[in-house]
């Protein structure tokens, strides 16, 4: 899967450089959202990074394209952490592109009829 | 010349707005150390208070505000020439309107700093015809707040992003363009109450980041016919975003700094983020 990379940023939901451990929570309640990649890297200099993605509305279409990353980076006495979260409440969800859970990730797909979730690309785990 | 040093400072300007009142200006300069409000007491015919003085702002705060024998539609006009922002904070307080010019159509450019305006609910009017403010904002690195006079009542649909009751707030309007080149942005956001009423200009750009402090709940139609704006980056941000629209955001979202800070984004409609 190709990144799109526009305005010198990567993934479209990025949680990387700068201070220590930010957290970003995003709320999506429309029926249809596109996202383009999300990442969250932890970093010895900048500390841990969390981004969690909440599509709210059941009757919802959702895809995410490209890579979502979540990256760990181990310093002597810590562990800087890169933990996303993405809660589906739909039924209608797709990812495609490649998963890299080299950090935390948590997919949660709860709805409990209907259950659908396409992975489009090969996945890495750490 | 008035030049404002330490402490906290009150004045209170007797008289009409046809004249100067401060020969040679207002300057404040002293590193966020002064807190000076100028109160006025007495307004034109058209209700309005013309500021007539020249501004020179450095660091510190000056609010304007009135006496509170001010009881009717009180309305500054800003004469932007006459104002120099280079920082520190510029405040309007109490009034049911701010005009940037004489037909609040002029624009006023703030590079570092803030600009807050604390509008009185109580003869505001949530209406077009009757904004809050009349004019254009350019914002370099600076900083605009609006907020409600003595209200303590607000929303926060973080804590229940599905809530029914959110489209409950007032709308109050801003007849011109917002322009943000890495600055912030706060709309009626109070840290206990949550949003206490929603701001919808006639345009708001975005270039760079969001720094901190930036709360806002935009309503429909903020973003002029594109509903799309080309990045969010919240710097040190604890900040709350609202979108009523669906949007696409060209130039995804980033959080960088904030040690500790949870920022939070809210899209009720559509959207794409590439």
């Amino acid at each position: 899967m190709q990144l799109s990379i526009k305005n010198g940023q990567e993934y479209a939901i990025l949680a990387k450089d700068g201070g220590m451990n930010p957290v970003l929570e995003i709320y999506f309640s429309g029926k249809e959202n596109t996202v383009q990649g999300i990442s969250a890297q932890g970093s010895t200099a900048a500390g841990s990074k969390t981004i969690t993605t909440i599509f709210n509305n059941t009757d919802s279409k959702n895809i995410i394209n490209g890579e979502i990353k979540a990256h760990n980076v181990f310093a002597s006495n810590f562990t800087a952490k890169g933990t996303i979260n993405i809660i589906f409440k739909g039924s209608n969800n797709t990812i495609n592109g490649k998963i890299i859970a080299l950090g935390e990730l948590i997919i949660l797909l709860l709805k409990e009829v209907g259950l659908l979730l396409t992975i489009l690309s090969k996945q890495t785990m750490g | 010349m008035l030049t404002i040093k330490d402490g906290k400072n009150t004045i209170i300007v007797k008289g009409d707005s046809t004249q100067t009142r401060f020969k040679g200006g207002i300057t404040s300069s002293t590193f966020g150390r002064s807190y000076t409000t100028i109160l006025f007491d007495r307004l034109n015919s058209e209700n309005r208070y013309i500021l007539k003085d020249k501004v020179t702002l450095e660091a510190g705060s000056v609010v304007y505000g009135f006496t509170n024998d001010m009881v009717n539609n009180r309305i500054f006009e800003v004469d932007q020439s006459l104002i120099t922002f280079n920082g520190g904070s510029l405040g309007f307080d109490g009034a049911k309107q701010v005009l940037i010019g004489s037909a609040g159509t002029d624009t006023l450019t703030l590079n570092g700093g803030s600009i807050s305006f604390s509008i009185d609910p109580n003869i505001a009017q949530s209406s077009l015809s009757a904004p809050i403010l009349a004019g254009n904002l350019i914002l370099n690195g600076a900083t605009v707040f609006f907020g409600l006079k003595n209200t303590k009542i607000g929303i926060n649909p973080f804590k229940n992003p599905n809530a029914t009751n959110l489209d409950g707030l007032s709308t109050y309007y801003v007849d011109g363009n917002i322009n943000i080149t890495d600055g912030g942005l706060s709309t009626f956001w109070n840290d206990s109450y949550g949003f206490m009423a929603k701001l919808k200009a006639t345009n708001i750009t975005f270039s760079g980041g969001l720094v901190e402090r930036s709360n806002i709940w935009f309503e429909k139609g903020s973003f002029g016919d594109s509903n799309q704006i080309s990045k969010i980056n919240l710097k040190n941000s604890s900040g709350h975003l609202i979108f009523e629209d669906a949007m696409t955001i060209e130039g995804g979202i980033g959080i960088r700094d904030g040690e500790g800070k949870t920022s939070q984004i809210l899209f009720k409609d559509n959207a794409t983020i590439n």
